[in-house]
């Protein structure tokens, strides 16, 4: 029995993309997007430059404890921190290929949120205790509800 | 190079199951003149046939008798297709792991058969054996690596020079740049890296994955090829590097004992550096 063509043509026939359309990679070609070094490497090295000022940032808030500055710092460098992270996720899970608008929700709720989440330090900081007075008004909010009973 | 593993595939029924009974004649000689026990194993073996692509895929089981069976898990795999079930469909080549074709998930390892031991220590234990995860399967396991081999072409790996050099001259190469090349050249794109990874599961059409971007920064490392700007600037976006999150599973896995998480992170210093 010599090796027949008929086999490989008849998988061509049922192949991936027969059976499961346009989510599966394309064989013929690979996808080359335009080099954007704000989606490259800027973008990366961005992830790597708050990591590393968030470092300092919480050290002086748990060492330290409360200070105008800082607070203001961690207002900042936290919200961006988990944004970039959750960016991550996004684009792992909920790419734009396979969910175009699902994509588009979350990443505006995204924005959305991080703005919020901003707003919501920059408040905290200005009209009450600030922010790290306040993640312990938040720590010891069960003992004190405690002792008022 | 994928017409060729079809072929070889193809083949697999008609010259290669001969080749290899005689191969196997002589084993079987030398152990029933020792009359060893019967040391009997269960391979447990992931079945599905594109003739009937209705049908879903099943585990097979297989009963090997250890003590006339070669020591590698691919000796168990020729001896079920030479003497038990000749349907079974598989690659294999070289049998000393640096062809990369018998590149399998066995007992949860992406690793080559030819050079994995069937373990002695565990008699009882059955063995499982996959195609490499996430890969579409052409039949049984043998996985379609297309794809794969288009995202190799896609790092245009070869050497690229700008001048143009009398064809009859060596490049000459000191011997400390030729050891940075050292753990890159020995890739045998096997796909075991590329397959253990969760990035390239979920992105496998924009990732390049972990073989793959090896290869990439073999090139890179190069002292003779002189397109490193261009080398880089094709990972500059979001997804053809930056999708590994430094998971390690393909340094893990690699049965070769390369590092491709490793060569990731030189290409990632190389794009913040340049």
């Amino acid at each position: 029995m010599a090796f027949s063509s008929g086999r490989a043509l008849l998988f061509k026939a049922t192949g991936p993309r027969e059976l499961f359309g346009d989510e599966v990679p394309n064989p013929a070609q690979v996808p080359q997007p335009l080099a954007n070094r704000l989606k490259g490497s800027y973008h990366w090295m961005n992830e790597r430059a708050v990591t590393v000022i968030s470092v300092p940032v919480l050290v002086t808030a748990f060492v330290y404890g409360a200070q105008p500055i800082n607070d203001m710092l961690l207002g900042i460098v936290l919200p961006m921190h988990a944004y970039m992270g959750f960016q991550q996720v996004l684009a792992d899970y909920f790419h734009a290929r396979r969910w175009p608008v699902v994509s588009r929700v979350l990443k505006a709720a995204l924005v959305g949120l991080t703005a919020l989440a901003m707003f919501g330090a920059w408040r905290i900081n200005t009209t009450d205790v600030g922010v790290t007075d306040y993640c312990k008004r938040l720590w010891n909010a069960n003992k004190a509800k405690k002792s008022d009973e | 190079m994928i017409a060729t593993r079809l072929v070889r595939s193809g083949l697999q029924g008609s010259i290669g199951g001969r080749l290899c009974a005689r191969g196997f004649a002589t084993t079987t000689g030398v152990s029933a003149s020792v009359e060893k026990p019967a040391d009997e194993k269960a391979f447990k073996i992931y079945r599905w046939n594109p003739d009937r692509p209705t049908e879903e895929p099943r585990m097979q089981e297989y009963k090997l008798d250890l003590s006339k069976t070669g020591p590698m898990v691919l000796d168990a795999l020729i001896k079920i297709k030479n003497e038990v079930d000749p349907t079974l469909t598989f690659r294999r080549s070289c049998r000393e792991g640096i062809c990369g074709s018998c590149a399998m998930n066995i007992d949860g390892q992406n690793t080559l058969a030819c050079i994995t031991h069937i373990p002695k220590s565990e008699p009882g234990k059955d063995m499982v054996i996959y195609p490499l995860p996430h890969m579409f399967v052409v039949k049984d396991l043998v996985p379609d690596m297309t794809y794969f081999y288009k995202q190799y072409a896609s790092i245009k790996p070869w050497l690229q020079r700008k001048d143009t050099l009398d064809a009859n001259k060596e490049i000459l190469q000191s011997p400390e740049e030729r050891k940075k090349l050292d753990g890159l050249y020995e890739c045998i794109l096997c796909a075991c890296c590329s397959t253990s990874c969760p990035s390239y599961w979920w992105n496998q059409d924009t990732y390049l994955g972990p073989s793959v971007l090896l290869q990439a920064y073999r090139w890179m490392a190069d002292s003779r090829d002189q397109q490193l700007p261009e080398r880089l600037s094709q990972m500059e976006n979001a997804f053809s590097v930056y999708r590994c999150h430094t998971i390690m599973n393909c340094s893990r896995t690699c049965p070769k004992h390369l590092n491709p998480g490793l060569a990731i992170a030189q290409i990632k210093l190389l794009l913040a550096k340049n």
